[in-house]
């Protein structure tokens, strides 16, 4: 139980020395008389001495009760979790207190946010106290200590807690806790008698405290956790992501698709204004309850290059209003350039290679309006220049490669470069198998090639139709893919470490056809058939079936988003080298931490310790942005439903002494107690009057 | 020890209002019982006599004086009847007051004074005898019966200088009293009776009442003895070094008058058992009502 205003009750508690005062200052003044018949004066009084005594002493305190008991409906009392941590104990004591200062913090409950009633509790564990050592930690993506140790400046810690604000990010629970339990062993071992008290104050965000473990803190440590959070969870909507799924390019319609959250108890219309560059698209949909739902738009970009973009909730009120936009970048791509390795000469005859840039191209480029092109290089010419400059490399007869050469590869590959390798020969099953090495654990091919075998007339048995490429081909795929016949195919068998999903196609001898397995941030596609011994070249699927094994190579998972306050690492496009002359443009009225632009063997990459608060943060070399990243709110703040205290106490609290204790008033149950205080104090008045009124009768 | 000054002057007493006695000049004190007086009065004796009123006739007995035999109703008769007749003898009247210090509340010991006054000018002026006692912490100032003048003069003025003393015990003074009074008359005991063995003060009396006294306990009380001043609260102060006590005289009322009412009926139950009249006379009557409203059953 705690009281919302202890000090009422302290002069409440004065106040029953009220009673007692009148009580005795109002008794009367006997008058002297002398009385010849004293000694019956004396029976009477004595035969009635204790039952006065007793009605006085009654009316006393049924008078000082009244008055104790209004007191304390004054006070009102909140019945429910005792707190562990008094903030009157004498005794010496560490106290650290960690104050969440994530971003669901600044939701709106009330009129106030969960912060500001944050702050005032948090406030009264850092008021001065002899014998008392504190430290406050700001916690949110990482927390911040006052002090390295506890400290009995409160001066300090005070003024820490008034300038501290809610920041756009989320709660590091684990981080604060660790750096909570190194301030509170920090206590010296040789005192005995000192107490250690940890106070967390904090809206207890499922999504933040679902995982926190409390081992690392001391075991004796008095734990008490400070709820801010409203009883009722508060409706907020939000601007969850703002994503392109597939490749941008120029000239070519987009799809922009426009996560909405809606963390309410009932469905809501929303309308979204997406802007893109100079350009606005208006979004609207129904969002049902506790479900992010999606909202696209098609937009169609003309200039190449990266574009900034926030989608905002138009007409919205809900709690927390700092989700309720949202930055975001696009990297508008120029038609896709394709690196074609191979050892077959360019001129136009019937061989692999040519086949493959005739399907790689079908279309000639035109002017303004883009197109694919192709970009013949011979094995022993690529360097990181050429193959830096093309979406997607394509190996096709390249003979042994050398391993430097498989270094390249497999290191722009694990940069988000993708790889389509058709696979025929005998030096392909090596460089294959050199490419796996060189990409170590971040390639786990399924299968592994073997050299070829003598089976002819082999036909595709199986393949994973509800996956790219087979899923954009249509219903006609059965009967375009059932005629073809392939010979001169690599054996292939299954390897431990593989995802059997990888093999998207399999030959009716159970090898593999077609295997496309994830490498670092790029793919690697191999196509196993020899595209001269096969009909499939010149069939109707070959250009759709490349096509779409194209694609789905360029799309990388290229890092355009961070969120607020977490270290980043991101890598620049191939484009962007080199790092010399590169600059860092921040958002307008942002100081953060830039980070740092390094260049390694490959790629430049950008690490920025902590992500500076929402916006757009550029790379650029001169005028011209050759990368952009938007910071954002992580969308897990926007869900503002808490955890249940019960498994706070008991399931994470890993056996520390803890209590739970709630500042929301609204909690029927848990505030009663000043009306039954009330009508105590009314029946204790009926009670003198009763009492009066029978005794003196 | 009560006392009497005997230096002062006789003078009348200033506790006698002969104006106001005039309202009672009719009445006189008669006894209710034969009584045995030094001299012929107008109270009946307890003798039969030959001078005085004839009563009655009784046969004759051998050896009876025959001076007393009537002659003419034996020559009428034949019988020998013998004349009865009852002497009037004078009335000796003892008044013994309680001179305790509880008598001074409320004024009982002056209106007790007072109403001694005036009926010892009562009986004076019937040429009866009457006497005084004071009795203190023990029998103090002792005035027997008589019908002088000056020996009135001299009651009035005992009971004028009478004063009050700490202590009182009645049944002894009755005693040492019973011892004095060879004689039969009445006596009467003004008091209010809170002694603390009011049975040892009757059986006293019954002495007296053994000797053909007429004994009459006159009880005196005060209004504020019957249910308690009015107030919030009183240090009541013992009068007779009983102590103080503090409290609220509404908070106790019903059980001191509870008290107080069995102390009364318990003097009037052991009046009447020593054979004793008894009259519970309150202060707040006019002393000469009541002296009038005693008189008039007497006369």
């Amino acid at each position: 139980m705690v009281l919302l205003h202890p000090w009422l009750f302290a002069a409440g508690a004065a106040a029953v020395s009220l009673p007692v005062a009148v009580h005795f200052l109002t008794r009367p003044r006997p008058v002297k008389m002398p009385l010849s018949t004293i000694r019956f004066v004396m029976e009477a009084v004595q035969q009635k001495r204790a039952k006065y005594r007793l009605r006085d002493w009654l009316i006393l305190l049924l008078r000082a009760s009244a008055v104790a008991l209004l007191a304390w409906a004054f006070a009102r009392p909140m019945m429910g979790a005792k707190p562990l941590v008094h903030v009157g104990d004498s005794g010496r004591a560490v106290r650290v207190v960690v104050l969440d200062e994530s971003q669901s913090m600044a939701a709106t409950s009330r009129g106030t946010t969960a912060f500001e009633r944050a702050r005032t509790i948090a406030d009264k564990y850092v008021a001065y106290q002899s014998d008392l050592r504190a430290d406050l930690l700001l916690a949110a993506a990482k927390p911040n200590a006052v002090f390295e140790a506890a400290s009995m400046n409160f001066g300090a810690l005070r003024e820490a807690l008034a300038s501290a604000k809610p920041r756009a990010e989320r709660l590091d629970v684990q981080a604060a806790l660790n750096r909570a339990g190194d301030v509170l062993a920090k206590t010296p071992t040789d005192a005995a008698d000192v107490r250690r008290e940890l106070v967390i104050v904090s809206d207890f965000q499922r999504s933040s405290w679902a995982s926190a473990d409390f081992s690392v803190i001391p075991k004796e440590t008095l734990i008490q956790f400070e709820s801010v959070a409203p009883s009722q969870t508060p409706g907020n909507l939000a601007v969850l992501n703002v994503r392109a799924p597939g490749r941008v390019e120029q000239f070519h319609d987009a799809r922009i698709e426009v996560e909405i959250g809606n963390y309410s108890m009932t469905p809501r219309d929303v309308r979204v204004e997406l802007r893109i560059g100079e350009a606005t698209y208006p979004l609207a949909g129904s969002c049902p309850p506790h479900i992010a739902t999606t909202l696209t738009a098609d937009v169609s970009l003309k200039d190449a290059g990266w574009v900034k973009g926030m989608a905002r909730l138009v007409e919205v009120d809900d709690a927390l209003a700092a989700d309720n936009s949202r930055f975001f970048t696009l990297n508008v791509r120029s038609s896709p350039v394709y690196a074609l390795i191979t050892r077959e000469p360019a001129k136009p005859q019937p061989s692999s290679s040519h086949y493959l840039e005739r399907a790689l191209a079908p279309i000639p480029a035109r002017e303004h309006r883009g197109g694919e092109r192709v970009i013949p290089i011979d094995p022993a010419a690529m360097n990181h220049e050429q193959l830096g400059q093309c979406d997607v490399i394509v190996l096709d007869h390249p003979g042994k490669l050398t391993a430097a050469q498989v270094e390249l590869l497999s290191g722009m590959m694990r940069r988000g470069r993708g790889i389509f390798y058709v696979a025929a020969e005998s030096a392909d099953v090596a460089n294959l198998k050199m490419i796996a090495d060189a990409a170590g654990a971040d390639l786990k091919m399924p299968v592994e090639f073997a050299p070829s075998r003598a089976q002819e007339n082999l036909f595709i048995a199986e393949w994973r139709k509800d996956q790219a490429p087979f899923n954009a081909l249509g219903d006609e795929l059965s009967a375009a893919i059932a005629p073809l016949r392939f010979s001169g195919t690599l054996a292939s068998h299954r390897t431990p470490a593989g995802l059997p999903d990888d093999i998207l196609a399999s030959y009716s001898d159970r090898s593999a056809a077609l295997v496309i397995t994830r490498c670092g941030a790029g793919m690697l596609a191999v196509l196993n058939v020899d595209l001269t011994q096969s009909d499939l070249a010149g069939s109707a699927l070959f250009v759709p079936l490349v096509s779409e094994i194209t694609s789905r190579l360029m799309i990388q998972r290229e890092r355009a988003t961070a969120a607020c306050g977490e270290p980043v690492a991101a890598f620049l496009p191939a484009e962007a080298s080199p790092a010399e002359g590169l600059h860092v443009v921040m958002p307008k009225d942002v100081t953060a931490d830039p980070g740092t632009l390094s260049e390694d063997a490959s790629a430049i990459i950008w690490r920025i310790p902590s992500a500076g608060p929402p916006g757009v943060y550029e790379v650029r070399r001169g005028a011209s942005t050759v990368f952009a990243l938007a910071s954002a709110i992580p969308a897990s703040e926007a869900d503002l439903q808490t955890m249940d205290p019960a498994i706070l106490k008991t399931r994470l609290a890993s056996g520390r002494h803890v209590a739970f204790t709630t500042a929301d008033n609204d909690e029927p149950a848990n505030d009663t107690a000043w009306s039954w205080s009330l009508v105590g104090c009314a029946a204790c008045v009926l009670a003198e009057l009763a009492l009066l009124k029978v005794l003196s009768a | 020890m009560s006392a009497v000054d005997t230096t002062q002057p006789f003078r009348r007493s200033r506790f006698l209002d002969v104006a106001t006695l005039a309202a009672v000049a009719h009445l006189r004190f008669a006894t209710k019982h034969q009584i045995g007086g030094a001299y012929s009065g107008r109270h009946r004796s307890r003798q039969r006599g030959g001078a005085a009123e004839f009563v009655d006739y009784r046969e004759y007995t051998a050896g009876e004086d025959l001076r007393r035999l009537d002659w003419k109703v034996l020559a009428r008769t034949g019988r020998p009847y013998v004349r009865l007749y009852e002497d009037e003898t004078n009335l000796r009247c003892m008044m013994l007051l309680d001179a305790s210090h509880s008598m001074r509340f409320g004024g009982k010991m002056e209106y007790v004074q007072r109403l001694t006054t005036a009926i010892a000018h009562v009986i004076g002026r019937q040429q009866d005898q009457v006497g005084v006692a004071l009795v203190g912490e023990s029998l103090g100032h002792v005035l027997a019966p008589a019908g002088t003048r000056s020996h009135l003069l001299s009651v009035e003025t005992t009971i004028e200088n009478a004063v009050t003393e700490a202590k009182t015990n009645l049944a002894i003074a009755l005693r040492e009293l019973f011892d004095r009074s060879p004689r039969r008359g009445v006596l009467m005991i003004f008091s209010d009776f809170l002694v603390d063995d009011p049975a040892a003060m009757f059986a006293a009396a019954r002495l007296f009442k053994h000797r053909r006294w007429e004994v009459i306990a006159m009880h005196i009380v005060h209004p504020d003895e019957e249910k308690l001043p009015e107030g919030k609260a009183f240090r009541f102060e013992g009068m007779e070094n009983e102590g103080v006590v503090d409290c609220s005289p509404a908070d106790v009322r019903r059980a001191y008058q509870e008290r107080f009412e069995k102390h009364a009926s318990d003097v009037r139950a052991l009046a009447l058992g020593a054979g004793c009249e008894y009259r519970r006379v309150s202060t707040a009557t006019a002393y000469m009502k009541t002296l009038g409203a005693f008189l008039v059953e007497r006369t």
